[in-house]
């Protein structure tokens, strides 16, 4: 069927199509967006918390992970040492994750910039009890690591995660 | 609306003019929704995910931190079972009698160091802590031993973390092995008789002093004699003033070396068997015929034969050495110039007077004298004190007292029933009729079963490999080491131990330098080395193997410059021993060497052309007989297994 001419249609009904007809002519369509974009921006407050939120917890849950990475690194370095070399750092130096990392075969590793926010302290302490052969030969050890982040309010709070175990020199 | 249907020719543009205008509020909605719940639930599943991320990271925090609780409990635990596994827990592995048990609550020293620990973690828990010996098996089916096994020790503990636990086991192997020198209870043991009759006891001296000194125990001695049964010297003159030696008498029948006329004091020895006296060359010589080392002519039941003589030392003039069965005084000088080492002879070999000898004023003899066919022989020579008092000289009349030793072949049997007989092959274990594998107090195991029984098994040992054991100026070891070359000391290092070990080798062993017993730490921990060469193709029918090998050094031993070796220890060598030149020494062969062993020499052959030092053998007898104390119990230096079960924390 073949198209009829523009023209050929009622003026009355080509104005009251494409120049918004009897609704448009009373300006609903500024206001519909006036009012969607305000809405919309209301929303967008939770919305854009929320990516904020999740982004933070992010990075917290990245530090974290780091952090117990370190630890268990540190507290294998330390089993793998002679044992008459497992010692104790002051409790006051802590000393930060940086430097070199991995060496070997002409390479080496150092760590990431990021770690050097994080700062590890190992405490070791003779066995609590025993015989005088024990007491040589038992070491608790309690590894801490260190990291500063910002909260909510964006001040800086510190988190320390630790991990505990003995070494004895028979192993 | 109405006039959107009577629009006639263009309806259906007219309709779609009248959706458009009717939907135009409600787009924009359907566009934002969308977006927004988009945003919200993209948005919700950001945080959860983050914030699932952020506890795991405590969850894996929490489950590492039960995991190295419970490993340093545990390592509290082994701690304390290896510095007691010989005092405390060696007879329950044995005896099977370790089962479940609850180290936490049992053991105070444990207890307080676990709580140490915990204390560590704030909110952290021990559930259990206890050890269990399990899956027992014997190193071979047919074993002799019923105490020597292997097994497992598994030591579990449970700890818990807030809302995370776990159930750590570690295991450990566990071997109970029995230390014993082989022939620990011979001075000096041969298997095998040697090509030539006279060949044992020719050149340099071979003293055996039977007598240990600490603890009391006597050694014997077991020469295996061929068809024509061993040629022993008893004496000999060597630069010696004539007058040095007594004679022995002619009456006796011992003797066709007569200068001097019988003395009286000896008619009293008539009635006695004698073993056959010739002279050869320079040297006196004992005939022991046939199967034994003395033999026993007269079958009358007692008094066979004279084995050692005490020699008074009231007075300076009486010989005070007994050499070859004679008093010996050195001719003229008053006061006598003796010098004790003169008194070594090769009649030694049967307790005769040695320096330790004289010095206690007591002759000391083996216990019991093994020969061919044990059973047959056997003799057990008791001791009757004082039976007969000789003069040995009329002015002014001096006596000596002289043991007699009897025969009894009853009391032989049960004293030759645990030995093999000679005949036997030494090295190889042949089963009873109940298919047992026999082990029986003489034979040295094969390498391979060595091998089975060490804790410590690798390619070479030497000092640098030793380390591991180092336990400040000494090496502290307990149990079987097994390698397939041994270097025991070095150049300018003697080798000093503690602890009971068996260093064996199947294929070569020198010894660089002196073997020693830290004797400072011998006080608390009993010490005991044996070393055992075991090479692979020995056989009874291969002979050819090689021996252990020792390098000497120069030393100065009463006076006299010589090239010694000192070995505390004991020592198997199939194929006995062999000289190699050394950097401490230009010694260039075993004549001009002085071995000394403070410990047991057991062969299956001594072959004394190549192996001619002075051979003292000092019997020690370190192992306890109580308390299996010839066991002794290894736990593995690393773990066999680890396993854990997490709980909690998801």
């Amino acid at each position: 069927m073949k198209t009829p001419a523009l023209n050929s249609i009622p003026r009355s009904t080509r104005d009251s199509g494409l120049s918004g007809g009897a609704f448009a002519s009373k300006g609903n369509t500024l206001a519909f967006v006036l009012i969607f974009m305000t809405i919309l921006s209301f929303l967008m407050v939770p919305i854009i918390n929320i990516f904020t939120y999740s982004s933070i917890t992010a990075i917290k849950s990245k530090n974290a992970l780091i952090a117990l990475n370190l630890a268990l690194q540190t507290i294998e370095e330390l089993k793998a040492k002679p044992f008459d070399d497992v010692e104790s750092m002051l409790p006051t130096d802590w000393k930060s994750f940086e430097g070199e990392w991995i060496s070997g075969g002409g390479e080496k590793i150092d760590y990431p910039e990021y770690y050097k926010l994080f700062k590890k302290n190992v405490e070791v302490v003779k066995a609590d009890g025993g015989s005088e052969k024990t007491i040589k030969k038992l070491k608790r050890v309690v590894v801490s690591i260190r990291w500063d982040e910002l909260n909510d309010e964006r001040r800086s709070i510190q988190h320390v995660i630790k991990l505990a175990t003995c070494l004895t020199a028979e192993m | 609306m109405s006039c959107l249907i009577k629009s006639g020719p263009g309806r259906s543009l007219n309709i779609n003019y009248c959706d458009r205008r009717r939907s135009r509020p409600g787009n924009a909605v359907l566009m934002l929704l969308p977006i927004v719940l988009f945003m919200l639930v993209f948005g919700y599943a950001l945080i959860r995910r983050t914030s699932s991320e952020h506890t795991q990271s405590f969850h894996v925090h929490r489950q590492n931190v039960v995991t190295y609780l419970a490993e340093g409990a545990i390592n509290i635990a082994m701690q304390y079972v290896s510095e007691n596994l010989e005092k405390k827990y060696k007879q329950e592995l044995i005896e099977d009698r370790v089962k479940m048990v609850n180290l936490y609550e049992k053991i105070p020293e444990i207890k307080k160091n676990v709580d140490f620990l915990l204390k560590a973690m704030p909110g952290s828990e021990l559930v259990k802590l206890t050890m269990d010996f399990s899956d027992a098996v014997k190193f071979d089916k047919l074993q002799r031993d019923p105490n020597e096994k292997m097994g497992l020790l598994i030591f579990s503990c449970g700890v818990k973390y807030y809302d995370v636990s776990t159930v750590l086991k570690i295991v450990r192997d566990v071997k109970i092995v029995n230390v014993s020198p082989p022939a620990e209870d011979f001075t000096l043991y041969t298997n095998t008789p040697q090509a030539n009759e006279l060949e044992i006891n020719d050149g340099p001296s071979l003293l055996c002093t039977n007598k240990d000194s600490d603890t009391g125990a006597t050694g014997n001695i077991r020469i295996a004699g061929g068809e024509k049964g061993n040629l022993f010297h008893i004496g000999e003159r060597y630069a010696w003033d004539d007058q040095s030696m007594s004679p022995m008498p002619e009456r006796a029948r011992w003797l066709t070396y007569s200068r001097n006329s019988p003395s009286q004091a000896f008619n009293a020895l008539d009635d006695l068997p004698k073993p056959s006296i010739s002279l050869v060359q320079s040297s006196i010589e004992a005939e022991l015929k046939a199967d034994g080392l003395m033999v026993v002519k007269d079958k009358r039941k007692s008094f066979h034969c004279v084995i050692s003589i005490e020699v008074p030392l009231t007075d300076e003039k009486v010989p005070p050495f007994v050499y070859g069965g004679v008093p010996y005084k050195k001719g003229g000088e008053e006061p006598p110039e003796v010098k004790p080492e003169q008194g070594y002879g090769k009649g030694c070999l049967f307790g005769y007077a040695t320096k330790t000898n004289v010095d206690k004023k007591k002759v000391y003899l083996p216990k019991t004298l093994y020969g061919k066919g044990l059973k047959k022989l056997y003799a057990k020579y008791n001791r009757k004190e004082e039976v007969l008092t000789i003069p040995v000289s009329a002015n002014p009349p001096r006596t000596i007292k002289v043991y007699v030793y009897y025969y009894g072949p009853e009391i032989a049997e049960k004293i030759v029933e645990p030995y093999s007989s000679a005949n036997r092959a030494f090295s190889v274990v042949d089963s009873d009729s109940e298919g047992r594998i026999g082990f029986d107090g003489c034979a040295a195991l094969k390498g391979e079963e060595y091998k089975k029984r060490a804790f410590f098994a690798t390619e070479e040992i030497n000092m640098k490999s030793m380390q591991m054991f180092a336990n400040g100026g000494s090496y502290l070891v307990n149990g079987v080491l097994f390698a397939n070359k041994i270097e025991i000391g070095e150049a300018k290092q003697s080798f000093s131990y503690n602890g009971r070990f068996m260093m064996v080798s199947d294929g070569e062993m020198t010894i660089n330098n002196d073997i020693y017993i830290d004797k400072k730490l011998a006080k608390t921990i009993p010490s005991n080395l044996t070393l055992v060469l075991h090479p692979k193709n020995a056989s009874e029918v291969s002979q050819i193997v090689k021996p252990i090998r020792y390098k000497a050094k120069k030393a100065n031993v009463q006076g006299e410059k010589t090239h010694t070796l000192m070995l505390d220890a004991n020592i198997f060598s199939y194929h006995s021993l062999e000289f190699v030149k050394g950097e401490n020494s230009n010694a260039n062969s075993s004549a001009m060497t002085t071995l000394f062993v403070f410990g047991n020499l057991s062969v299956n052959r001594l072959l004394r052309k190549e192996f001619s030092p002075k051979l003292h053998l000092i019997y020690r007898k370190r192992l306890a007989e109580k308390d299996y104390g010839r066991y002794v119990v290894n736990m593995s230096p690393i773990y066999s297994a680890w396993y854990e079960d997490k709980k909690g924390g998801k």
